[in-house]
C-alpha cells in the first residue's frame, strides 16, 4: 500500500488537504501496534471521482503517550472510528467530540489489541 | 425543563430501545429523548455482541481463521469470507482460477439477494404488514436450501478458500440455480406490484428519515444507503475484483436520500443480482477451482486493504503481516457500523414510531456492528 508519512503534528493539515482535494470519504481507519511505535492508518477516497485512487496516510505515534489531534471535526465520519481506536488500542484524540468507548464496557480496564496487553487486565471495574 | 405560562414542567422522556428489543434487529440499544412524541436526540450504545474477531485474527494462523468470517455478518457470509479471503490473497499474491471466480460470483449475488429478502420481509415488519415477512422468508428458505445443497451450511458456509474453494459445484446444482432465476424474478416483480403503490406504506417511508449527498458522503455511508442520496459509488463497478473484473455492473441510484429511496434501491438491486447470476451461470466454464497455494501460508511484512460491495455497502478489511502465520493486523470495516454514525441526523425530528421504520432502512447487523 503507497502510504504518505505524516507527523503527527501535521496531520490536520494534511487532513486539511486532502479534504480541500476533494477526499472527503472516510474509507477506514485504525491503529497497527508496531510494539517501539503505534502506526495510525486513515484512507480517504473522493466518491465523485470514480477514477482517482485513494489516499493513505500514515502517522507514527510513541505507544506510551498516544495522544493525536482528532479529524472527526474536520470529517465527520470518523466517529465511531476514532472512538474504536480509543477503545481497543488507547489513543486519545484531543478534540473529539465524545471520546468513549465504543464496544467495550464502560468499566473495563486496559486496551485489548495492544501487543502488550495481558489476559489479566481485562478486568471490568463496577 | 420547560415552564410554560399556566406554570406546567414540561421535561424530555427518555426511551430505553434494546438491546432486546425486536425492531433493532439483534442487540442494539439506542436511547431516544423525545419531546412528546417527536424525538429530539439519541445516542447509540453497542458492543453487546463484542466477540473479539480482530484479536483472534493475530491468535489463530492465516488458515485457522478461515471460518471466522462467516460470523461477522451472519446474513451474507459469503462476503466477509471474500473480504478475508480476498486480502489474504493480495498480501500473498496468490489468483484463483477462473471457475473459482465465477463461482464466488454466483454465491456471492445468491447470498446477496437472500440477504434483501431478508431485509424485505423484516422492513415491513417494522412498518406494520405481516404478510409479506411470510412470503420473503419462504424465497429466502429456497436460496438458502441451494446453498446448503452446495456448502452444507444455511448460514456460515465456510466455502471459499485460499486461492480458490472448498470444492467445485455439481452441474446439477449450477442447473437448479438456473432454473430458479424466472421464479425468484417473477417473485420480486410481485412484491412490488403488492407494496410500491400501497397507499399506507407510500405514506410511511416517503420523506422520511432523508440524509442529502453532502452528508452521505462525509459519513463514509456506503451500499443502498449512500447510492439513495445520490452518488453512483459501487465497489462491483469502480473498484472491480474478481470475476466483477470482466463485466460492468449496472449501478442502481436515487437521488431523494428518503426511506422510500433506500427501498427502491435495494429491490432494483435484487433484479441487478438476478440478471448477474444469468451471465455468471452463462460464463461459468468447467475447469479447476483451486490454484496452488504455498502449505505453510505465511503473511509477509507488508499490509493491504481489500474490499467488496456487501448487501449493506463496503466491506473491507485491512490485514498487515510480519512475516508469520498470524496476522499481524486485521481490521474489519463493516458497512453497518458507518451508517449507524447518521443515526441522530435520520432520527432527530421524527416521531418515536418512525424510528423503527428508519433503523429497518439502515439494514444493520449486529454481528458485524460489533464484531
Amino acid at each position: 500500500m503507497n502510504k504518505e508519512v505524516v507527523l503527527a503534528e501535521k496531520l490536520v493539515e494534511s487532513a486539511q488537504k486532502c479534504v480541500a482535494e476533494g477526499y472527503t470519504f472516510p474509507v477506514v481507519h485504525t491503529a497497527v501496534d508496531h510494539k517501539d511505535s503505534l502506526e495510525l492508518i486513515y484512507i480517504f477516497r473522493d466518491v465523485r471521482d470514480m477514477d482517482r485512487g485513494e489516499r493513505v496516510l500514515s502517522v507514527q505515534l510513541d505507544p506510551d503517550h498516544p495522544v493525536v489531534d482528532s479529524l472527526t471535526p474536520l470529517i465527520p465520519g470518523l466517529v465511531f472510528q476514532e472512538r474504536e481506536v480509543y477503545d481497543l488500542f488507547g489513543v486519545v484524540y484531543e478534540g473529539h467530540p465524545d471520546l468513549r468507548r465504543l464496544l467495550l464496557p464502560e468499566g473495563f480496564v486496559g486496551h485489548p489489541l495492544r501487543k502488550d496487553y495481558t489476559k489479566t487486565q481485562g478486568d471490568v471495574v463496577q | 425543563m420547560i415552564a410554560n405560562k399556566e406554570g406546567i414542567t414540561q421535561e424530555e422522556l427518555v426511551i430505553n430501545l434494546g438491546p432486546q428489543h425486536p425492531s433493532t434487529h439483534g442487540v442494539f440499544r439506542m436511547v431516544l429523548e423525545c419531546r412528546g412524541e417527536s424525538i429530539v436526540g439519541v445516542t447509540p450504545h453497542m458492543g453487546y455482541l463484542h466477540r473479539g474477531f480482530e484479536k483472534l485474527a493475530e491468535r489463530r494462523t492465516a488458515v485457522q481463521y478461515q471460518p471466522y468470517p462467516d460470523r461477522w455478518d451472519y446474513l451474507a457470509a459469503m462476503f466477509d469470507e471474500m473480504a478475508y479471503i480476498g486480502a489474504a490473497e493480495a498480501l500473498l499474491g496468490i489468483e484463483a482460477p477462473p471457475r473459482a471466480e465465477w463461482l464466488r460470483g454466483i454465491v456471492m449475488e445468491l447470498n446477496r439477494l437472500s440477504s434483501h429478502l431478508l431485509w424485505l420481509g423484516t422492513f415491513l415488519l417494522d412498518v406494520g404488514a405481516l404478510s409479506p415477512f411470510l412470503y420473503t422468508f419462504r424465497e429466502r428458505e429456497m436460496i438458502l436450501d441451494l446453498l446448503m445443497e452446495l456448502t452444507g451450511a444455511r448460514l456460515t458456509y465456510s466455502y471459499l478458500r485460499f486461492g480458490g474453494l472448498a470444492h467445485d459445484a455439481e452441474d446439477i446444482w449450477l442447473k437448479k440455480v438456473r432454473a430458479g432465476i424466472p421464479y425468484f424474478r417473477s417473485r420480486v416483480r410481485e412484491y412490488r406490484q403488492l407494496i410500491d403503490d400501497n397507499e399506507i406504506f407510500r405514506k410511511r417511508v416517503q420523506n422520511i428519515g432523508v440524509i442529502d449527498q453532502d452528508t452521505a458522503i462525509r459519513y463514509g455511508l456506503t451500499g443502498p444507503m449512500l447510492r439513495a442520496s445520490g452518488p453512483a459509488w459501487d465497489l462491483r463497478r469502480h473498484r472491480p475484483y474478481g470475476v466483477y473484473r470482466q463485466i460492468e455492473t449496472p449501478v442502481v441510484t436515487r437521488d431523494k436520500g428518503d426511506t422510500w429511496s433506500r427501498y427502491q434501491v435495494r429491490m432494483d438491486e435484487m433484479d441487478v443480482s438476478l440478471d448477474l447470476l444469468d451471465i455468471f451461470l452463462e460464463g461459468i466454464e468447467p475447469g479447476a477451482v483451486n490454484a496452488k497455494v504455498p502449505k505453510n501460508i505465511k503473511f509477509p511484512e507488508a499490509d493491504t486493504y481489500f474490499a467488496v460491495e456487501g448487501p449493506r455497502g463496503e466491506l473491507g478489511v485491512y490485514l498487515a503481516g510480519d512475516g508469520t502465520a498470524h496476522a499481524k493486523r486485521m481490521k474489519i470495516r463493516p458497512p453497518s457500523l458507518f451508517n449507524l454514525q447518521v443515526l441522530s441526523q435520520l432520527l432527530v425530528g421524527h416521531m418515536v414510531s418512525d424510528a423503527v421504520v428508519i433503523l429497518g432502512s439502515v439494514d444493520i447487523v449486529l454481528g458485524e456492528v460489533d464484531r
